[in-house]
């Protein structure tokens, strides 16, 4: 296996500003295929901006991002990779099925009735199949992004604070999904419950450079006995401020 | 309060670059129109035409609107003050007043030295005027809220007729100001924006907060058929959702809860409307007076392409970056929406297009001139205009952000610009064939540049996304 193939995501040296601020300086991490992460991190450490530099909505001042060994941009890059914004909002005149079609078919998803019926249920969006986006919850909504983010089956998954609004039972649903998926996944969140169930590894970012990378294992043993995560994870965000 | 709470209206309407550069826009307008109106007495009339058609525009679109705007600020802060309803709705509609005053000095401000010129009352009628069609406009926002939809087409029936007779010569409408008979004109404009602001008044003096409700008009949470996408390449899915239906975006107000709306006419029924209008007009030009007839044909086109500049300025604000352009390339997603929209344009003009050359053989000779800026130059604008405003102002409608037709900022202002240019294009079009070739050709080429050339969309998207739109 080439060095192209053993990483999913590639992050070389990558810095971005807005204006005169630095969002993100010098990042560097690689992912192997495969390999769930996640991006954890306090407001404003640049955890989105990483996302975006990776779907390529962004691109970075300096540095390289590389998608399954291409540039973001790529068809094929496009093709292989899932992507979930923070409050995604989908098309706003679009029903439910509209939009998961319409996505469908811009993906090239072979069949997309099945796909879409297949999403609905497991999301039970059925009720929601002829209502407008503009008038659904923002759950219910969030439901259907989540099954937007996957309807072309991605072999690589960006997911922004991917729980955000489910009700618990969706939660659970969507936490066993994503855990049975043999895919490459980076997840952006605040939570660190929703990390440690989702993820193995962890990214830690603070004020746009990586302040800590490694196992969950390794980083709930750098804590005193029985101290919780959170803390652990608090006490490291703090100190690097 | 009233002095305090339309004070806070007022300052969460309007920006300083929009008063500023509505003070520039007067001066502009005073100085092109002149100069038009002293060198051409054709261009004149026109600009006169304009007139009575922008009047119409803004009627109709009172009657279709939902009365009085209100903002997602109002409803989180303002709506939740201690303030008394009516006290609160007549506020709402001064500031709207406020808003559309400034909105008619940018549509009617060209015209402004053409009506001037017509001497005698003219000096003293035309600012009585102005503020008399803006209470029209406002207040016929309010009344035909409460309408039923029935209703509301025969009232929009009714001001279509009444406006454009004076075309015809007819004093007693509201555009015969702009005709050349200002007294009767202002008369009888003066007396409908009294009795239409009488019974606004008297509609949001019964304010409460079920009438402010109805003062929105409710939208359906359903689609009324879902349309399929399956077996559809990418190609075939934007041109499907783009192609058959015109999109107007729009905030409207339901209830407490405030959305951005998209609202769609099927372009099966545009077309209807288009083939009838395209026989009466063939029916009619001929019966009419020889001069009118060819400023009716000069000024057909003008007409659309304002309307295709108006339903094109939002053109993307409603696409999703994180959908779109994740799926495919931005350069090719627009490309795609473009062939979509101009073919559904040059779809919606082929009934004029036919009715022209029908003409050309009845002996309308510049009949035929209006055929290349019909199938090319005004299709081809419609993308340009949408590439400018996208990339001058890459706003997207996230949720619910409604805004008044004047809280805008100077990038807002700069999308319109365009607009004056194309218009100028346009007209020289179809006076000169040998310009409207090359004007096609220009339009064609720059769009099919645009098109293909990956660098705009890439700072679009870029733009877009650095402001938050994802």
């Amino acid at each position: 296996m080439g060095e192209q193939e053993t990483w999913g995501i590639e992050v070389k040296g990558i810095s971005r500003k807005f204006g005169n601020t630095i969002a993100l300086k010098d990042l560097n991490f690689k992912i192997p295929w495969g390999e769930k992460f996640a991006l954890l991190g306090p407001n404003g450490a640049g955890k989105s901006t990483t996302l975006k530099l990776l779907t390529g909505l962004l691109k970075p001042n300096s540095g390289e991002v590389k998608i399954g060994g291409t540039d973001p941009s790529t068809e094929k890059a496009r093709s292989i990779m899932g992507y979930l914004p923070e409050d995604a909002t989908p098309y706003q005149m679009l029903s439910v099925r509209e939009n998961l079609e319409y996505i469908g078919a811009l993906r090239q998803v072979e069949n997309v009735k099945e796909a879409t019926d297949n999403l609905m249920d497991f999301f039970d969006l059925g009720e929601y199949e002829k209502a407008k986006v503009g008038k659904l919850s923002r759950g219910t909504t969030q439901k259907l992004a989540l099954a937007l983010s996957i309807i072309h089956k991605p072999k690589i998954l960006l997911l922004d604070e991917p729980l955000n609004y489910l009700d618990i039972p969706t939660q659970e649903k969507v936490i066993t999904l994503l855990n049975s998926l043999s895919i490459t996944s980076l997840v952006s969140t605040h939570i660190m419950s929703v990390a440690s169930r989702l993820t193995k590894n962890v990214i830690m970012l603070s004020r746009g450079v990586i302040l800590w990378e490694g196992s969950m294992d390794t980083l709930r043993k750098l804590g005193e006995t029985e101290e919780p995560i959170e803390s652990i994870v608090a006490r490291m965000m703090t100190g690097a401020r | 309060m009233h002095g305090k709470l339309l004070k806070f209206l007022l300052y969460t309407r309007f920006s300083k670059p929009l008063l500023a550069v509505t003070a520039l826009m007067i001066a502009f307008c005073c100085v092109f129109g002149t100069s038009v109106m002293n060198n051409n007495l054709l261009a004149s009339a026109i600009f006169q035409n304009l007139g009575v058609g922008i009047t119409i525009l803004m009627l109709v679109s009172a009657v279709f609107s939902k009365g009085l705007i209100i903002m997602k600020s109002d409803r989180t802060y303002l709506l939740t003050l201690p303030i008394e309803k009516k006290e609160l709705a007549l506020n709402l509609f001064i500031a709207q007043i406020v808003a559309f005053f400034i909105t008619n000095i940018f549509l009617y401000g060209m015209l402004i030295p053409f009506i001037l010129a017509t001497g005698g009352i003219s000096y003293i009628m035309l600012p009585i005027d102005l503020i008399a069609l803006t209470l029209l406009i406002c207040s016929i926002s309010v009344v035909a809220s409460g309408l039923s939809k029935k209703m509301k087409i025969a009232l929009g029936i009714f001001l279509i007729s009444w406006t454009s007779s004076a075309l015809w010569g007819f004093p007693f409408a509201p555009s015969s100001i702009f005709t050349g008979n200002m007294l009767y004109g202002s008369i009888v404009l003066v007396i409908s924006a009294i009795l239409s602001t009488a019974m606004a008044l008297r509609e949001l003096s019964n304010v409460e907060f079920k009438t402010m409700e109805s003062l929105v008009r409710a939208t359906s949470l359903d689609v009324k058929k879902i349309r399929t996408f399956d077996g559809m390449s990418p190609f075939g899915a934007v041109f499907f959702l783009n192609f058959s239906a015109l999109k107007f975006s729009k905030s409207i107000n339901k209830k407490s809860t405030l959305r951005n709306q998209i609202n769609s006419i099927k372009l099966s029924w545009v077309m209807v409307v288009s083939c009838i209008l395209g026989v009466v007009y063939v029916l009619l030009l001929p019966q009419i007076d020889a001069t009118i007839g060819y400023m009716v044909i000069t000024f057909l086109p003008v007409v659309l392409l304002y309307l295709v500049c108006f339903i094109y300025q939002r053109g993307m604000t409603k696409e999703r970056a994180w959908l779109a352009f994740t799926s495919m390339d931005p350069m090719r997603y627009f490309r795609y929406i473009s062939a979509a929209k101009a073919l559904s344009l040059v779809t919606l003009f082929l009934p004029f297009v036919i009715a022209n050359v029908v003409l050309s053989f009845l002996g309308f000779q510049s009949a035929i001139t209006t055929i290349i800026p019909l199938l090319i130059t005004i299709p081809c604008s419609a993308t340009l205009t949408l590439y400018w405003a996208t990339i001058t102002n890459p706003v997207q409608f996230k949720e619910e952000a409604p805004t008044t037709p004047t809280q805008i900022n100077l990038k807002q202002i700069l999308t319109v610009i365009p607009f004056f240019g194309f218009f100028i294009i346009v007209m020289i079009s179809v006076l000169l064939p040998i310009a409207g070739i090359i004007a096609a050709a220009v339009t064609l080429g720059l769009t099919l540049f645009l098109s293909y050339n990956r660098y705009p969309w890439r700072t679009f998207v870029e733009k877009l996304t650095e402001n938050g739109y994802v």
